[in-house]
């Protein structure tokens, strides 16, 4: 085999690499370029806040007399701003009535929809429920709903809540 | 060996088939001295024909090229794009290289409303429906039962033709006790939020506080409740209209 012909033949292996991902481009439209487009970075955040969310929202509605420490702990863990600081006050009380009520509470998110979403902030609307049963209920569980909206802040790759406010 | 064409001769260096006009062998890159072609004259042709002016002498020492046609035939471009075969495939890969660049590029720059998922992610977008679903909404659980047919005009004119006719036959049932009562019934969405959108479809968590009126003056009657509802909007080529309402329990 001369030089040239492997010029040609590494030519038109390049040309074949090259037209097949013009045919990608063809099918799949801007995916077909590598990394992430605008577009694909921004539903990637869409559906980390989503996530964040609903992880939270379980969390904070979350409650069992018998294992608060560790349930408020992960509470602590996705919160952060004026939130955290509110539950970090009110955890005292919290611990306190859960275990005289001798309560649990099952969460549960039926639904997580975004409002505005900026580059580090976004709103988000919850439509929740829980399943509550302590000494006020007389052992029996009763379901409860919550509309919520979350202020939700980004810290580093992090999504986490900064306010929780119920909707009335 | 296929047998040799008029105009090929072989290379007395290589002994590859090469132009018999050639000056250099393809093959070998020899030099090679040139062997021009004798064109034979079809037998039918008359020695002294009129032929067209000027009549052209058919001699040995004319050179080949004299006889040859102006048009390239398929054999010359054949022949020329394997001489230049690698130019022919660079020149290939330059275009498909700027093709590939161009789509790269405005892949990257582009401010595509839509992901590749279909999901819609551009601001504008997603504010239209936000605010076509909370208005919707509105429209479709307020009335009042002095403007009740323009109401449900107006709610009516922006919905699917399957949803309109659940909206007409639920209104068909609460229309007697409407009047009959005196009855207003007022939606605000108190937020409205996407959970899922492209740009046909969307689904909306909508949180709505009604108040429902009965009657007036002393007898007047208000209640309010606080209702989330999943919305779905569907869009042709003009605005999003309500196809479904679904209240969370």
């Amino acid at each position: 085999m001369n030089r040239s012909s492997v010029i040609n033949a590494v030519l038109a292996v390049i040309l074949l690499g090259l037209c097949s991902w013009l045919v990608v481009f063809a099918i799949q439209g801007t995916a077909a370029a590598p990394g992430s487009t605008p577009a694909e970075e921004r539903a990637q955040e869409f559906s980390d806040i989503r996530r964040a969310a609903r992880d939270e929202t379980l969390a904070f509605l979350t409650i069992d007399h018998t294992k608060m420490d560790e349930l408020t702990a992960r509470v602590l863990d996705g919160a952060t701003g004026s939130f955290k600081k509110q539950y970090q006050e009110s955890l005292k009380s919290l611990k306190e009535s859960a275990a005289s009520q001798e309560s649990f509470s099952k969460g549960k998110v039926n639904e997580v929809g975004l409002s505005e979403v900026d580059a580090d902030s976004a709103s988000v609307f919850v439509a929740a429920g829980s399943e509550v049963r302590n000494k006020g209920t007389n052992g029996k569980t009763e379901n409860r709903s919550w509309r919520i909206k979350l202020t939700m802040a980004k810290e580093g790759d992090r999504w986490r809540v900064s306010q929780l406010e119920f909707v009335g | 060996m296929a047998k040799l064409k008029r105009d090929e001769r072989v290379c007395p260096y290589c002994a590859e088939t090469i132009k018999a006009a050639a000056t250099r062998c393809r093959f070998c890159h020899s030099d090679v001295t040139p062997v021009a072609v004798v064109e034979t004259e079809p037998p039918s042709r008359p020695e002294h024909s009129p032929a067209p002016p000027p009549p052209p002498e058919p001699g040995v020492e004319k050179p080949a090229g004299a006889w040859r046609p102006a048009v390239p035939s398929l054999e010359d471009v054949r022949s020329f794009v394997l001489t230049r075969l690698t130019l022919v495939l660079a020149v290939l890969v330059l275009l498909a290289a700027t093709g590939v660049g161009v789509l790269w590029w405005r892949a990257e720059q582009g401010t595509s409303a839509v992901a590749p998922s279909g999901s819609l992610v551009g601001d504008d977008a997603r504010t239209q429906v936000l605010v076509a679903a909370a208005d919707l909404t509105q429209r479709t659980l307020s009335y009042d039962h002095k403007t009740l047919e323009n109401d449900m005009e107006v709610a009516r004119a922006r919905m699917t033709p399957s949803f309109r006719k659940e909206y007409d036959s639920t209104m068909a049932q609460v229309r007697d006790n409407t009047v009959k009562n005196e009855i207003v019934l007022e939606a605000v969405a108190v937020s409205s939020a996407i959970i899922k959108a492209t740009e046909r479809k969307a689904t909306v968590l909508v949180f709505v506080n009604q108040t429902t009126t009965a009657g007036a003056g002393k007898k007047r009657n208000q209640q309010l409740s606080q209702n989330s509802l999943v919305i779905t909007l569907t869009r042709g080529d003009g605005d999003w209209a309500m196809s479904k309402l679904t209240a969370l329990g």
